[in-house]
């Protein structure tokens, strides 16, 4: 979590200033997607990462070039991938159950620190500071270009370079996390911790800073839930993350009550 | 007075051609492809399939000590006789009467040296048989079963090692599991027992029969 954490709440609140809420959602069903046809190829149940590295990061950059050229509205593209992913994902699952019991397969979609393994946080580990580098390089350029791209092209950086950029990390890490979280519900922290974040933050510096703080609070509180009531990680961390907004939400009404 | 004008910069902002951005897209997914492949090339490389479908906390027997796969095989006959008891007389048969009738491992054996203390444990659908050594160091065994509940839709699942169907026709999900350190395992109902450091056994594997 002390790597997965400062990731996805990094990466929060520009999908949310991106407005790629949608999108994550897209990309965690994907997953479940990639997960199948790691299965099916033959790689192990516990690390189907070639499929699910493979499909997610080829799915990321059909969904963006379609989404940049085709005259429909963004969610509306992102709506079919979701439908086509989600329909695709769930026959192949069937065809998976055939040659898995299907309760070796429910960790994978809900999540379990049980099924963890030293690969899997040298994977995270690594895959985190490729994101951390790569966003941290990028990080005013992606930030000017979520508020204007014209802005930010004028600046001097590419919006097409940095939309690809963005959505490939994000893929990435959404992929990494997908173990502890699970594929059904790892968009959520890629899209709660910034909308708590955003309900008590007073610009954008403590925007990121309260983002990944939520993220990293919600995380550990969903593993000390999952450890102490039995409970898939991923829901857990989901009902922390869930709670945590909700108090954020009170906060803010109140701190702004006090001020006016 | 031309110092204080401001100076203006005209920036044209033209996309990239549609063409040009496919090629890098497809470039891309090109090198996405190749890494793929080359990691499926050295994952796939070993062909145990038995293992390649175990989660981290499952194991085959074979790979145990001769003394665990003795007692793995012994509590799959207990468990087998367990089974029509309980379908024939509706209740999971006690230790005490399995024992009596010899049904090993809950009867005793002379050749087995660390003695067990078996309890039947029951909580809600959950039912265990619970072993317990009388000697530090040696593992603590579970057969864990889950009777479907109440009103619960029949199990369309295939018998395998995980489902049992009962004469009866009721599909009861079964399970074997060791436990390193026996002494510290308490006489307490368990029901997610990898959650507590216990470690699933399997014969053949969960998808052998499934196939």
């Amino acid at each position: 979590m002390l790597v997965l954490a400062p990731i996805l709440g990094g990466l929060s609140h520009l999908v949310v200033t991106r407005r790629m809420a949608f999108f994550s959602a897209a990309l965690g069903q994907a997953a479940l997607t990639g997960v199948a046809i790691g299965l099916l190829v033959g790689e192990p149940l516990n690390a189907p990462y070639g499929g699910m590295f493979g499909f997610c990061l080829l799915g990321t950059l059909v969904m963006v070039y379609v989404k940049r050229h085709a005259t429909l509205p963004p969610d509306t593209l992102i709506g079919v991938f979701h439908a086509l992913t989600l329909g695709l994902g769930l026959c192949l699952l069937v065809l998976v159950t055939r040659q898995f019991n299907v309760h070796q397969v429910e960790s994978v979609l809900f999540g379990s620190l049980l099924t963890v393994t030293d690969w899997d946080l040298a994977l995270l580990l690594g895959v985190g500071i490729v994101v951390a580098v790569m966003l941290a390089r990028n990080y005013n350029s992606l930030l000017l270009d979520s508020l204007s791209p014209p802005l930010a092209k004028v600046a001097g950086a590419e919006p097409s370079f940095l939309e690809y950029l963005f959505a490939l990390l994000l893929t990435l890490a959404i992929v990494v996390s997908l173990k502890i979280i699970g594929a059904l519900l790892v968009d959520a922290l890629v899209v709660v911790p910034a909308a708590a974040a955003r309900n008590i933050a007073r610009g954008t510096r403590s925007y990121l800073a309260w983002s990944v703080t939520v993220a990293f609070l919600a995380g550990v509180g969903g593993l000390v839930i999952s450890t102490r009531l039995v409970v898939p990680t991923g829901g857990a961390v989901v009902l922390a993350v869930s709670g945590i907004f909700f108090v954020t939400l009170v906060a803010g009404r109140l701190t702004v009550r006090r001020q006016s | 007075m031309s110092g204080n004008t401001p100076q203006t910069r005209d920036v044209q902002i033209k996309p990239l051609s549609m063409r040009t951005e496919l090629g890098y897209v497809i470039r891309i997914a090109m090198e996405i492809v190749v890494c793929v492949v080359l990691y499926l090339s050295v994952v796939l490389g070993g062909n145990n399939t038995t293992r390649r479908n175990l989660l981290p906390f499952q194991t085959v027997i074979q790979d145990r000590p001769a003394v665990e796969q003795r007692m793995f095989r012994e509590l799959q006959e207990g468990l087998l006789e367990a089974e029509v008891r309980r379908s024939t007389g509706k209740a999971w048969p006690e230790v005490v009467a399995l024992a009596a009738d010899g049904i090993p491992p809950f009867g005793s054996d002379p050749i087995v040296k660390v003695g067990y203390k078996w309890l039947l444990v029951r909580t809600g659908v959950y039912i265990n048989y619970l072993g317990i050594p009388n000697q530090p160091g040696s593992p603590a065994w579970l057969v864990l079963i889950q009777e479907p509940g109440p009103g619960a839709p029949p199990d369309p699942a295939k018998e395998d090692e995980d489902h049992h169907r009962l004469l009866d026709g009721t599909t009861l999900h079964v399970s074997t599991w060791v436990h390193p350190d026996g002494m510290r395992v308490a006489s307490s109902p368990v029901r997610i027992p990898q959650a507590e450091g216990w470690t699933q056994l399997y014969a053949v594997g969960p998808s052998a029969i499934t196939r």
